[in-house]
């Protein structure tokens, strides 16, 4: 029983050192995309935000149980990321777009499109998940953590429109939606696996 | 619900990974499942029962 519980110990410092790395990405990067000057630190830090806590929350369920990355796991972040980097560069491309003024016409609306897409992309890779993961737990992080990204995005998109209405904040781009909406399921992924732990 | 599955793993002296390998979920599921913090669906209590031999019953009471 000894030797069970010793090979079954999960290690207690790359936790905390993945947990650190992690929160630290996504405060720095949130950090840049609110206070950053001018365009370009924006969207370094909204594609930071999102790596951040796409890497967190990937990592939680190592982090708890000393895993390996399952294959259907393995496959969603590979679509993820493609996806998430394609939306970037879109969205940068988008961006430039209007900069060199051709975005009016037919072309606005597919470079507005284009972006929209890749996120499509993204929700495709974890439909994709949900349907190849046969482990019913992970199955349940993935979709708690889905739940709380969704209210908590909502939950702050209706404060911040409502504190803009008064004056009190800043105005935000809506494409900012998507990158906090990743963070908060990236963070609630590895809370939700930690309450399983 | 309570369950024997710490005890059917030991006497087969498995590990957790050993017995999350045979049922291909995550170690991570066994230790919910062992701790009582999570329940399994039929189909993956139908996969225990038949992987030690015994009916569902013998394996999992409900505390009701």
């Amino acid at each position: 029983m000894n030797a069970l519980k010793k090979k079954n110990r999960p290690t207690e410092a790359k936790p905390a050192a993945l947990a650190i790395i992690g929160v630290s990405g996504i405060g720095g990067s949130m950090a840049l995309l609110l206070t950053g000057d001018g365009e370009w630190p924006s969207y370094v830090g909204a594609v930071g935000m999102v790596l951040a806590a796409v890497a967190f929350g990937a990592t939680a369920g190592r982090l708890y149980g000393g895993d390996p990355v399952r294959p259907a796991l393995r496959g969603f972040l590979i679509g993820f990321l493609v996806s998430i980097i394609a939306y970037a560069l879109l969205l940068l491309g988008t961006i430039r777009l209007d900069a060199a003024g051709l975005a009016h016409g037919a072309l606005g609306y597919a470079a507005a499109l284009a972006p929209a897409l890749a996120l499509a992309g993204a929700f495709a890779s974890l439909g994709i998940y949900l349907r190849r993961e046969p482990d019913d737990l992970l199955r349940r992080v993935a979709v708690e953590s889905l739940l709380w990204g969704l209210g908590g995005v909502l939950a702050l998109a209706t404060a911040w429109g409502i504190l803009e209405g008064f004056g009190l904040a800043p105005h935000l781009q809506l494409w900012v939606v998507a990158p906090v909406f990743a963070v908060l399921v990236g963070v609630a992924h590895g809370l939700v696996a930690w309450r399983y732990r | 619900m309570k369950n024997r599955l710490k005890v059917l793993r030991a006497e087969r002296d498995w590990s957790q990974a050993d017995l999350a390998q045979r049922l291909d979920v995550s170690r991570q599921t066994i230790n919910a499942l062992e701790t009582g913090k999570y329940d399994p669906s039929l189909p993956l209590a139908f996969r225990i029962a038949r992987l030690f031999g015994q009916p569902i019953e013998a394996i999992f009471q409900d505390e009701a």
